[in-house]
Parts: structure tokens; sequence; C-alpha cells
């Protein structure tokens, strides 16, 4: 990376604060990232240059007058290309919807506007976010920064991908079964799934309405935590958003995990997994360990419905949105999304129900167990990122679609609703391996401060 | 729900016909979410409402 796109979302908001470096030099310099590296990489599906470059100058301009916005004032970010954005195309990696232009902005695009960030365009996705690999039908994979003949994980590939080749300083993402931390585990940058209810989702094409979350992506956890103080928060706009206050999240992240209660729980978490991964995921929880905090092993039996439970549930309410779309233009879709929506198309009345009942028992067991811990810590994702085209992942004997294995670990936290995060924790064959911490409903300062410590220890 | 009854209702739901490859992989999938739907019947679900509600 050149000098000016290496530094953090924070570091670069410290320099334009005090004038070192202005808004106009950090979206130039993103814009020159993007022509020299996005050819490669494919993160990008629409980039706004000139309004970008005009709204950078309008937040200069707003400096020189003495008007700070705020940490997020004139820093270049970037979003999946499911966030509604006024006059700028949303296509949801589809082709149903290349056209399609929204009027108006998501709450969380106008949030980030309004805390002055500044938009360098739409990031490229797994079509309708109804998958795992970000390998697109219609606009081309995205590829992985680590190596380019990878995946970079989905479906907010593109969102992973820019950050890690520095393109841009925050990206937001949606995870709706693991789509921002398994592709932030994937490129080794850091994804946030917040609590279901605290980002608003009005403005964000759905997948599945009860699964579906907002959140920010970023190349630090420090960076995270600004992002996610910048679109947290209660949207009238949003059913499903909460009344809760928005804590100053980036005040809450230090302190360190001494103390803390840490909870590894078994069952399916870690079978199969490759053993590279094991063995990052081990050490990272060994230092937690070291820096103070207690680690035990927990049990969370009704793990072993929750995945039917999710499946149940997304592909039921996925195919339920788009009924209309497959009768009249389900030749648009991509085949291997296709077949997902028709398959929805199969669910029947009482098994959904059934499904959102064990859910609550899900919920329950879950928040049972984090009576006793502080947070759940468990591998992101159980594998690196397998080759672009690749049809199994074999690990010992076992072998699978990397799709099944890729959302085993994160799925369970969508279904419950609780905060995860995941945060880059070392390397299996010289690629990135991310550590999934979920914590207590609305307790994201608690997963951000442990990820933190994870950062820190992971960067000694 | 078997091949047949599969086909017939895509018939209804989709614009176009799925191809072979594809229509194989959905009754392949639909067998797995019947899989899915009876582990979760056999569950003791007693009174548990199919709601969020408010977190314990």
């Amino acid at each position: 990376m050149s000098e000016l796109t290496d530094l953090s979302l924070a570091e670069l908001s410290a320099e334009i604060r005090t004038g070192r470096i202005s808004p106009v030099e950090a979206t130039e310099a993103c814009l020159r990232r993007i022509d020299a590296c996005d050819r490669t990489l494919n993160s990008f599906l629409t980039v706004t240059a000139d309004a970008a470059l005009a709204d950078a100058r309008r937040l200069a301009d707003e400096l020189a007058e003495g008007r700070y916005r705020g940490p997020l004032h004139g820093v270049p970010v970037a979003l999946k290309d499911l966030f509604h954005t006024a006059g700028v195309g949303a296509t949801a990696g589809s082709a149903i919807l290349r056209d399609w232009v929204p009027e108006q902005d998501a709450t969380v695009v106008r949030w980030l506007r309004n805390a002055g960030a500044v938009s360098l365009g739409k990031l490229n996705m797994h079509e309708f976010a109804f998958g795992a690999t970000s390998e697109n039908p219609h606009f081309g994979s995205v590829r992985n920064p680590a190596d380019p003949e990878r995946i970079a994980g989905g479906s907010s590939g593109g969102s992973a991908a820019a950050l890690a080749s520095g393109l841009c300083f925050g990206a937001l993402g949606t995870d709706t079964g693991g789509s921002i931390r398994c592709p932030a585990a994937l490129c080794g940058v850091v994804g946030l799934k917040p609590t279901y209810g605290r980002v608003s989702r009005a403005g964000v094409l759905p997948l599945a309405w009860s699964l579906d979350h907002v959140g920010p992506m970023a190349r630090t956890v420090s960076d995270a935590a600004l992002l996610l103080e910048a679109i947290a928060g209660h949207d009238p706009a949003d059913l499903t958003s909460a009344r809760r206050p928005t804590p100053p999240y980036s005040r809450l992240i230090e302190g360190g995990v001494r103390g803390l209660r840490l909870g590894v729980p078994g069952e399916l978490f870690w079978t199969p997994l490759h053993p590279e991964v094991e063995s990052a995921v081990r050490t990272a929880i060994t230092a937690l360990e070291a820096q103070g905090a207690r680690v035990e092993e927990v049990s969370l039996p009704s793990l072993a419905y929750a995945p039917a439970a999710q499946s149940l549930l997304i592909y039921a309410e996925a195919a339920a949105y788009h009924e209309r779309w497959l009768a009249d233009r389900s030749a648009e879709y991509g085949a291997s999304v296709r077949v997902r929506f028709a398959q929805g198309l199969f669910v029947d009345a009482g098994d959904y129900l059934n499904a959102c009942r064990a859910r609550a028992l899900v919920r329950r067991d879950f928040a049972a167990c984090l009576q006793n811990v502080d947070a759940l810590l468990t591998p992101a994702v159980p594998i690196p990122a397998p080759l672009i085209g690749q049809a199994d992942v074999q690990i010992g004997d076992f072998s699978a679609s990397p799709q099944n294995l890729l959302l085993r670990n994160t799925g369970p936290f969508n279904l419950t609703g609780l905060p995860a995060i995941s945060v880059p924790c070392g390397h299996a064959g010289g690629l990135p391996v991310g550590l999934q911490i979920a914590g207590r409903p609305w307790d994201e300062a608690t997963v951000l401060r442990i990820a933190l410590a994870v950062e820190r220890q992971a960067k000694d | 729900m078997n091949r047949a009854q599969i086909e017939e209702t895509l018939a209804c739901k989709l614009s176009t016909p799925l191809p072979a490859e594809e229509l194989e992989d959905v009754v392949q999938r639909v067998a797995l979410l019947e899989e899915q739907a009876a582990l979760l019947r056999a569950l003791p679900l007693g009174d548990v409402e199919p709601s969020w509600g408010e977190w314990p």
C-alpha cells in the first residue's frame, strides 16, 4: 500500500482533524489505489469518483471554516451494493437489478454521510447476498487479496477485499448467516455483526428479514468501533430497530481482558476444522488467557438443531421476498442462487413456524450460557479461503462443498441475534484466519474489547 | 415430496423451466429441507411460541 492508504481509519481521522491530510488527498489516494488494484480484485461494481471528490472538497471547505463533523469527517468508505444509494445503482450483485437506481439513501448510508464519510462507490458481492463465495456470474468473482486465485468469501466479499487492499478505510456489509464475518476472516480484516436491532436495515435489500444484520467492516477493531458509533441507533423506518442509546464504543474498548470469563463451546464449531485454522485460533485463545482472561469450556446443547432452524428460516424468507421475480424473471438469476431460491418455495408454513419456535429455544440456551461467561470464542470460518471454483474441501477424511463449511460457525449468531465479530488471529498456509467472538445481547463493547486484545497480540 | 410434485410446483412458480441439472439439485435440496424439518418436529417444543420475544 502507499503510505496514505496504509493508515487505519482512526489514524487518517487524526491526520484530517489536524489538517495534515485533507479529505481530498485521502479520496484521491483511494481512487488511485482502486485504479491500480481493482482490475485484479474486482471488488468495486461502481466507483463514484466525481461525486466522491465533490464531497471531499465540500468537507475540506467545512474543515477550513472550523466545522468538524467527527471522526469520520472526510474519511473514504465504500458500500456493499445492496445498500440503497440515491442516484447510484444498487444491483445487489444481480442482473435483475442491474439498471435499478434508488431514489433515496438507506438510513445507514445517510447517517454515514451525515457523519462526514465520503462514499467511493459500491462493492461487489454474492448475487442477492445468497451465498458465501462472492463468485458472481454477472459481474465476475471477487478475488482474495492474499491470493487472487482464491475467493474473498461472502456475501460481502467486495467489502473485505477492498479493505484488505487499502482501497477504502471502512466499509458496510450485511450478514444473514455470516456474510460480514466470513469474508472478513478470509481476507484478514475485522467484521462485526451487531445485535439484531442495533443497526437499521431500512433501505437495504433483504435476504431473510429475521436474520439480516447490517454491520461495519474495517482494517482494525478501533476503526470498526468508530463506524459502529455512526450507524447504530434507533430508526423508526425499521420496525425491528431497538430503542437503545448508542454507547461510545471507541472509548469502551480499552481495558484489556483481565478478569473476563470467556467460554469455548465445543459441539459443531470445531469439527471438522482445518488443522492450521485450529492452531491459529487455539494460540489466540491461549494468548487471551495469558492476558488474564479466564477461559472455560461451555456447552450449548441446542446447537444440534440450530443449523436446521437457520436453514428453514433463510430459505423460506428468501423465497418469499423473491417470489415475484422468480415468477417473472427466473432466467435472469445465476444458476447457483436460482436453485436456492427455488428450494425455499418448498418450506411449508408449519415447518417455518417450528423453526421460529426452535430459534426461541436456541436463544434461551445461548442466553443462559452467557449468564456465566462474558463472551464465546470460536473459529470464525473452519477453513482458509478455497480456490475460486473449488467444488469440494477436504479436511482429513471429511469432504464438503465450501458453501457448507464457510458459514457453519457464524450462522448460529444470526439465529440468536447475538453480536459477533471476526478478528484476524493468524494464518493457515499463508492465508488469513479469523477468531469469532460473540457476546451478550447489546454488548458489542465487550466483543470489541476482546477483539482489540486479540488484534494487539496478533500484531506483536 | 417427490420429483414429479416438485417439478409441477416449479412449473407454476418459475417463469422459465429449470435445466435438468438444476432440477436435480433442487430435488436433493428439498429432501434435505424435509430432513431438517423432521428434526425440528421431533423437538419438545411444548408451549414455545414462534416469536423473538424479549431477551431472557
